[in-house]
């Protein structure tokens, strides 16, 4: 059965213009994957002059919060790096999947969420000290396949 | 022009080459003229200004101008006591209370003058200090309620730029002022101490106690130089001073059935996903504290919320100065945090 899924791939731009090291490298590749099974529809939501990830079916920029919790309430699961969507899905009460890198899920996530942790090692030693001192790390990631896994048993109730 | 006869009178100490020159030539320079300047000086011992070549062209220009200028001696005891003589000796119905390191601007007597109508006790001009940025009056200020005046984060609306430009009804005013001496029949009150730590408030409150107007007209600005050399306050200038006139001051507001208030305030200064937590203690921090300000990024979380102020960052750090108390990031810096940080925002706000 064709699913929706939303999708909110960016984390704040930084000050220093590096890129923010709780970015996701991998959507590209689960997009893929959503959208060969079953043609599943994804949207990406996000601001004027983010990256649009190739093969959505929808780039919303800039919508409003009430907007986005109407999104929310219609897909079947949503996915997050670690960054405002996942407490705005919360508020709400939905449900989703949240990657995390460097910052540590046990601070920053939710236990109803399937927060994606590779490893604790790969945590900033200072959880709280500006990001600008952090650089991008692509290994402190799960596998893209980590993360279609886990919008799929969330879409499908598990 | 409204033509009012008033009696500007001025305590000095420690001032006469430095400032009080510019406060005697900017009301000089008043486009409605003072019919009487009475200088009270305090200074130990005193000069005979008049032997001075500088004062010898200011008190000349005076004079030139009408205005009917006089020297009198304090006794060095504070500038209450020289108030509470301008009070007795002026032979007009409105004096103006000028500060010797402030500066007129040129309307300032006029534009008060013109609002002093019947029921009128007092009206103040803006009080602005040139070497720093002036900013526009916050908004959530409470317009000198009396019952706000031990909150920290209400200052005086004097020290600040009113973009609307309209006068307002206010409940007691700071440092100089237009009065009427019809309505400060009470008096200084002569309990305070040298310093004489909020006497404006006690005096101009005590007028509006009972049932004269007090007034801010916004348009009349003076510069307060607030020069740190000299000052009627000089050796006074102690703890102890301040500590005794605080609970006088505080006495006399509960003598008047005063309840003081507090608004509380909360800073939001980050980012949307922490605003989004945030907002989830809102429920309790609502039951917790009455009056709640939120300084925040973010409207549009909080758009729908009843009950609350909102004022932005510029103007929390304008109320308060140091915003760091509520910055939840440094609060789990400091604790070495490891919960999640809604606890952290919980534990920081007292909900």
């Amino acid at each position: 059965m064709k699913k929706t899924f939303v999708i909110s791939p960016y984390s704040k731009k930084m000050r220093n213009g590096k890129e923010n090291p709780k970015n996701y490298p991998y959507w590209n590749e689960v997009i893929s994957s959503l959208k060969s099974k079953n043609g599943n529809y994804v949207v990406q939501i996000g601001i004027e002059g983010e990256a649009e990830l190739s093969g959505v079916d929808r780039f919303l920029k800039g919508n409003s919060l009430k907007e986005l919790e109407l999104l929310l309430k219609d897909c079947n699961t949503w996915a997050s790096v670690d960054n405002f969507f996942q407490h705005l899905a919360s508020s709400i009460g939905k449900r989703g999947v949240v990657v995390f890198g460097p910052s540590d899920p046990k601070i920053f996530g939710y236990q109803e969420n399937e927060n994606l942790l590779k490893d604790r090692k790969f945590l900033k030693p200072r959880q709280f000290d500006i990001w600008e001192k952090t650089e991008f790390n692509s290994d402190a990631f799960v596998e893209p396949q980590v993360v279609v896994e886990a919008l799929e048993r969330l879409s499908t109730g598990g | 022009m409204k033509n009012i006869d008033i009696t500007v009178h001025v305590s000095t100490k420690g001032r006469y080459f430095t400032t009080l020159p510019l406060f005697l030539v900017s009301v000089a320079q008043q486009t409605l003229k003072p019919k009487y300047l009475i200088i009270y000086d305090d200074n130990t011992p005193p000069q005979d200004l008049r032997n001075h070549p500088l004062y010898q062209y200011i008190f000349g220009l005076l004079t030139s101008k009408g205005i009917n200028w006089s020297v009198s001696f304090g006794a060095g005891k504070g500038q209450i006591l020289n108030h509470q003589k301008a009070l007795a000796e002026a032979k007009t119905d409105f004096l103006y209370r000028g500060d010797d390191d402030t500066v007129l601007e040129p309307n300032v007597l006029e534009v008060l003058a013109e609002q002093m109508i019947d029921g009128i006790g007092a009206v103040a001009p803006l009080v602005l200090h040139p070497n720093q940025p002036i900013y526009d009056l916050p908004r959530h200020f409470s317009h000198n309620k009396i019952e706000y005046c031990e909150d920290p984060t209400q200052l005086n609306i004097q020290w600040f730029r009113h973009p609307d430009g309209k006068v307002k009804s206010v409940d007691h005013l700071y440092s100089t002022f237009l009065y009427r001496k019809e309505a400060a029949k009470h008096g200084y009150n002569l309990n305070l101490s040298p310093v004489a730590h909020r006497e404006e408030s006690l005096f101009t409150y005590e007028m509006k106690h009972n049932g004269w107007e007090l007034l801010i007209e916004p348009n009349a600005v003076v510069n307060h130089f607030r020069y740190s050399e000299g000052g009627i306050r000089g050796e006074n200038h102690k703890k102890e001073n301040f500590d005794h006139d605080a609970q006088l001051f505080l006495d006399k507001l509960k003598e008047w059935g005063i309840v003081l208030k507090k608004k509380h305030l909360i800073v939001l200064d980050s980012g949307l996903g922490d605003h989004l937590v945030f907002k989830k203690l809102l429920p309790k921090i609502k039951e917790k504290y009455d009056n709640l300000v939120l300084a925040i990024c973010y409207n549009e979380v909080f758009k729908d919320e009843k009950d609350i102020e909102f004022i932005s960052i510029h103007e929390a750090r304008l109320a308060v100065g140091n915003i760091d108390p509520w910055n939840v990031y440094k609060y789990m810096w400091d604790r070495s945090w490891d919960r999640s940080i809604e606890e952290a925002y919980a534990e920081m706000v007292g909900v």
